[in-house]
């Protein structure tokens, strides 16, 4: 940076002022210096920039809107947190102080939940891949296991074989419920019969238990009635599993997929006008269920695996200007000090940016660019902006869904994560790398090591 | 004079108890049906006293022995019996417990003590040992069945009357010329307590102080309660005699007196729970079958029968049957329960109520999901008043305590706002009104006071009712039967409703607008920030509840399936050793464990939301006396913590010391229940129950600590009275 600012063309913008129309959101934008009331620059000087922060206050709020939404509802509810949302351990514990179990996807993430203190009975282990040594750790363990294909069926019949109890298991469906694309991949299809012929193999293996049913209908779902939907078409199976097999489930699992207040690209009208209430989805799900035929005191526990809807609204990133300059268009771009190496969901999301001081000048159409030495770091495409002086900051919000565990060693290391409290105490919740962190799994053959 | 209901320790315990039994102790050589044979004689005798205990049925055996000819007959005459029932096929159980063995003991100590010994007699034996079982059985089921009567000592009465009113026309008998103990020493000490004496001995057809004194002995060994009753009808038959009834001489301790005396101690501990009412009643009783007495003998002399214990069987049955017309919480009250000693009684009666006692029939749950706020309790400030002084209106807060989200004009911005209710309990739904608009915010609609509702019967003069719900929401039609917690509609704000809420009440008709009565839940948690479990609860304005959230975990950790066996390992102060434990199911659907090598067994249920132990009987130093005070009432959530508290029986628990001389005076000044505080805490997959009891006045205090392995079982239990400890471990 020379101390010399630098001369800059002129260029011609047109004055846009006033509200939303067809055309675009309103030009109008506001500033933010405070982070959970915790100033910006105070958390930047202890933890650098761009960092992560968590709001631990939002994380229990939102858990507990949620759960007291379902209990309302239904007799038996269970939050297990999606580890893959965010697993760093402090988040973690922040869900499992306020009873969530853990959900988790892979033999990494069961430590990990492990490593969090929960037991083995209140982890639901989902996902395609479980090896058989995982298998064998869940079933021992009494884990809620959803089974996503037959040949995973017939390994854990194999591993079943082997134990003095026999395990039991859920079954995961993949069902047509409004929501596009169908997500097909994962678990059994339920409308083309693959699910009930799932049933009837697992059941006449007779190595496994069928104690629940899982489905999952996609990720950032707006369709309350997707969730109506699936919801009763789950409900439906768990009956015909009653009729006809006298299986009664223990659990219904209904995944995750609630949408945050983040918006996405593709999203016309703001997040505030679309996206359901934690209760509405509550709503729409438990009343999908009251197509279960089963006495109350009876009825399944009902799991929900909502990730980002509780913590994407948690975490905020703080970054820097680097640059300002002019683009050959005539465009504006400023130079981030975060890109899509840390902002994963900027590939479909169009974030909250927000300046932290109040800038100067007429606002105008504004590209964001990230650090990184490659053409596909957009952080955003157009944004209407005031002209950011270098140094100055910006809030990148909601960022706490999927960006720290998707967030890349490339080109650049990965940044600090803090936690701020209710009373406003903050705290390091992973440190910024360092170079070290970065070669710690390397070596150097012999060879070359001369 | 056999009690009523199941004896104590049943068929599954006395299959393999004998076995346990001949491989310990006294009997390591005598086989087990000799054992068991002595079991069945023993209670017996103790039987006619309505006592269990063997001690009791030794010292009543011995004071039948006074006249040992007599005795020698009343023990071959049981011994007989028991072994034509068990021929015939007939109640094994009720063999074992001296049920069916009481009869034939007094009809053979009558016959031994009236007719005189000859080869003749043996003969007749055979035949009054069948007779006498026979009858048992068939007076004792008709009065079962038809009027829940216990057989008492009818069939002895009846029995006997045959056996004496045929001697005549047997060839080679006849009658003594007096009862052989008349023959025996005089007491040396005043006459009064000679005559007590002796009308105690006559109960086992001894007249003489010595069998007396031994039979007193018994009593007191036996009841406290019970002797002081024996005192009191005695003391009633000497005032009946000396200024009521003009008696012949010999009368009262030859005859009636201990008619006097049984009757007293039947109606004063053993049919009624002990209490001044009781006592009342049992005076009351004794003097009426004194009064049936000369009565009696004045319409059986002609005949040439006596009188036996007919005044007091036939007393006993009117006023069982007639006060077992009235409604339960009347007094005296009965022993509705398997009755044991009068102190048993009145401890587990007492403990009863302060652990169960509600005023309605039926358990009520919340009805509603999730935690909501109670905003108008009883004799509220707004409506419930007057006759409908018993509502109850509900509506749901954030953990802030707001109500409505936004500014609450609207409807939907009412956190409650369509909103499941569900039914309180099982019932029939009787009465719907749907179909009128919920009204605005601030808004009411006073023509339909109750806007949209539900009533459900739920036992006969036992309605409920759920009101200003929202229209088309309800999912039940009427003449649906209804499971407890089954969803009937959704809040709304129809009726006298100014913002969306819930009203619930209770009433004893069926039509909308009745009067109220009142209302409690049971397995209520409050949840205000520590959760703490009510038994029964009735909510207050601004308490924020919710049900029991039950997890299977916890109820599949004390399922104890029927026919399960458990291995457990037992610490004691004196070492350790182990037991098995059995799971056990009675044809009235009651669980319980048995433990058949210490004779013990708990009674315990699933009740959905809670596990509750109900009793115990057995050592305090086995197994299952661990499980009684450590898992005394469960809830089945497993919260991260839950607190209740609970009442124990100090009887039960061991924790008084000095029991027995209270026990005189426990009629009148009944003992206090122990009060006991748990703390449910999760720990990883374990759920760990610490209770506590600093004991009151006189108590010891007590601890507990249980431990489960959610969605498996048992792991530990632990006990702690006073000094004394009893660890349980399952063994896997």
């Amino acid at each position: 940076m020379s101390a010399m600012p630098s001369y800059e063309r002129p260029s011609i913008q047109r004055h846009r002022a006033g509200l939303m129309n067809k055309m675009s959101a309103a030009a109008a934008y506001r500033t933010e210096n405070r982070v959970e009331g915790v100033p910006v620059e105070e958390l930047v000087e202890a933890y650098g920039s761009p960092v992560f922060l968590y709001g631990q206050k939002t994380l229990e709020e939102k858990t507990r809107e949620l759960h007291d939404a379902l209990a309302l509802r239904w007799p038996r509810v269970q939050l297990a947190w999606s580890y893959k949302t965010c697993y760093l351990d402090a988040v973690c514990r922040v869900f499992h102080a306020e009873g969530a179990w853990a959900e988790v996807v892979s033999g990494m993430e069961y430590a990990k939940a492990r490593r969090n203190g929960v037991p083995r009975d209140r982890i639901v282990f989902n996902g395609p891949h479980k090896s058989e040594a995982e298998l064998r750790e869940a079933f021992e363990g009494g884990s809620i296991l959803n089974i996503d294909h037959f040949d995973e069926l017939a390994l854990a019949e194999k591993v079943a074989k082997t134990l003095p109890h026999r395990p039991k298991v859920g079954l995961r469906l993949n069902l047509q419920a409004g929501a596009s694309p169908r997500w097909g991949r994962f678990g059994f299809a339920l409308e083309t019969g693959q699910a009930w012929d799932a049933v009837r193999r697992l059941v006449g293996g007779g190595e496994l238990d069928l104690v629940g049913l899982h489905c999952h209908v996609g990720t950032f779902v707006l369709d309350l009635n997707s969730y109506r939907e699936a919801a009763a078409k789950v409900a439906g199976l768990a009956n015909r599993l009653r009729d006809e097999l006298n299986i009664n489930v223990e659990y219904l699992d209904l995944g995750g997929g609630f949408a945050s207040s983040a918006r996405l690209k593709s999203q016309y009208l703001p997040s505030e006008q679309t996206t359901p209430s934690l209760t509405q989805y509550a709503e729409a799900i438990t009343d999908g269920l009251s197509a279960l035929n089963v006495a109350d005191e009876d009825a399944p526990l009902l799991i929900l695996e909502t990730g980002r809807a509780l913590v994407d609204d948690a975490g905020t990133l703080i970054a820097t200007v680097l640059a300002s300059k002019r683009l050959p268009d005539g465009r504006r771009a400023l130079v981030l000090d975060a890109g899509v190496n840390v902002l994963f969901t900027s590939w479909w999301y169009r974030h909250n940016i927000v300046p932290c001081e109040e800038p100067r000048g007429v606002p105008e159409p504004t590209v964001l660019y990230g650090p990184l030495c490659m053409n596909i770091d957009v952080v955003c495409e157009n944004l209407m902006l005031p002209p950011l002086e270098v140094g100055s900051r910006v809030l990148i919000k909601p960022v706490g869904a999927y960006n720290v565990t998707q967030s890349m060693q490339f080109i650049q290391l990965r940044p600090a994560v803090a936690m701020i409290n209710r009373a406003g105490d903050h705290a390091v919740i992973r440190r910024a790398e360092t170079l070290d962190d970065l070669v710690i799994g390397e070596t150097v053959p012999s060879w070359l090591s001369e | 004079m056999s009690r009523s209901g199941p004896p104590a320790v049943s068929s599954v315990a006395s299959e393999s108890q004998a076995d346990s039994r001949a491989t310990e102790g006294i009997g390591a050589h005598i086989p087990a049906p000799v054992l068991q044979g002595i079991d069945a004689i023993l209670a017996s005798y103790s039987q006619v006293l309505f006592s269990r205990s063997k001690v009791v049925g030794l010292i009543l055996m011995a004071a039948s022995f006074v006249v040992p000819s007599v005795g020698l007959v009343g023990l071959l005459g049981v011994a007989l019996a028991s072994s034509v029932a068990v021929v015939a096929g007939l109640d094994r159980e009720a063999v074992r417990t001296g049920v069916l063995g009481y009869n034939a003991l007094l009809v053979f100590l009558l016959v031994g003590a009236a007719l005189e010994p000859s080869p003749a007699f043996w003969a007749l034996a055979v035949v009054l040992a069948g007779l006498v079982v026979l009858v048992h059985v068939a007076v004792g089921s008709a009065l079962h069945w038809h009027l829940r009567l216990p057989p008492l000592s009818l069939p002895f009465v009846l029995t006997s009357w045959v056996a004496l009113a045929s001697v005549p026309y047997i060839r080679g008998m006849a009658y003594r010329e007096r009862l052989p103990a008349l023959d025996l020493p005089a007491f040396p000490g005043p006459e009064i307590i000679d005559t007590l004496f002796r009308s105690l001995g006559a109960i086992f057809l001894q007249p003489h102080w010595a069998a007396g004194a031994l039979v007193f002995a018994a009593i007191l060994i036996f009841s406290r309660i019970a002797a002081l009753h024996a005192l009191l009808g005695f003391g009633v038959a000497v005032f009946a005699d000396a200024w009521i009834f003009s008696f012949p001489p010999d009368f009262v301790h030859l005859y009636v007196g201990f008619n006097f005396i049984v009757t007293a101690i039947a109606l004063g501990g053993i049919y009624y729970v002990p209490g001044p009412a009781s006592m009342a009643l049992a005076a009351f009783g004794s003097l009426a079958s004194g009064m049936l007495s000369v009565a009696l003998v004045h319409v059986l002399q002609p005949f040439g029968l006596p009188v036996l214990s007919l005044p007091l069987v036939l007393t006993l049955f009117v006023v069982l049957y007639a006060l077992g017309q009235r409604g339960p919480e009347a007094l005296p009250r009965p022993v509705d329960f398997v009755s044991g000693s009068p102190e048993e009684n009145l401890n587990y009666f007492r403990t009863r109520v302060a652990r169960f006692r509600s005023a309605l029939p039926v358990r009520f749950q919340l009805p509603f999901r999730g935690t909501w706020v109670c905003t108008q309790g009883n004799d509220g400030e707004h409506t419930h008043q007057g006759a409908w002084r018993h509502g109850l209106d509900f509506e749901v807060a954030d953990r802030e305590g707001n109500r409505h989200s936004a500014d609450g004009k609207g409807l939907t911005d009412w956190l409650c706002y369509r909103l499941p209710v569900t039914a309180a309990a099982p019932g029939t739904v009787i009465r719907i009104v749907d179909g009128l608009e919920d009204t605005a915010v601030d808004e009411v609609d006073t023509e339909n006071n109750w806007g949209n509702l539900v009533i459900l019967q739920h036992a006969p003069g036992l309605y409920s009712m759920v009101a200003h719900l929202s229209p088309g929401t309800i999912e039940v039609a009427e003449g649906d039967f209804v499971t407890a917690g089954e969803k009937l509609g959704k809040v709304g704000s129809s009726g006298r409703s100014p913002v969306p809420h819930l009203h619930f009440q209770l009433q004893a008709t069926p039509d909308v607008g009745d009067p109220t009565i009142a209302v409690e839940f049971q397995g209520t948690v409050l949840d205000n920030g520590a959760a703490m479990l009510k038994a029964r609860h009735l909510p207050v304005t601004a308490q924020r509840v919710r049900n029991i959230a039950r997890q299977k975990a916890l109820a599949m950790a004390l399922a104890f399936p029927p026919g399960q066996h458990v291995q457990v390992r037992v610490t004691t102060d004196s070492g350790t050793r182990t037991e098995e434990l059995i799971s056990d199911i009675d044809p009235l659907g009651n669980r319980s464990l048995v433990s058949p090598s210490r004779d013990a067994r708990l009674w315990f249920e699933n009740r959905g939301d809670t596990f509750v132990v109900y009793d115990h009987a057995g050592p305090r130093d086995g197994a299952l006396f661990a499980l009684y005070a450590a898992l005394a009432r469960m809830p089945l959530e497993d919260a991260a913590e839950l607190r209740w508290e609970d009442k124990l029986n100090p009887r039960r628990l061991g924790t008084q010391p000095l029991a027995w001389l209270r026990d005189a005076a426990a009629a009148l000044i009944p003992p206090g229940e122990q009060g006991i505080a748990y703390i449910g805490r999760r720990q990883e997959d374990r759920y760990v129950v610490e209770g506590t009891s600093p004991g009151s006045t006189g108590q010891r205090p007590v601890r507990t600590e249980a431990v489960l392995r959610l969605g498996q079982g048992l792991v530990s239990a632990r006990v702690e009275v006073g000094s004394k400890t009893v660890f349980v471990e399952v063994v896997d």
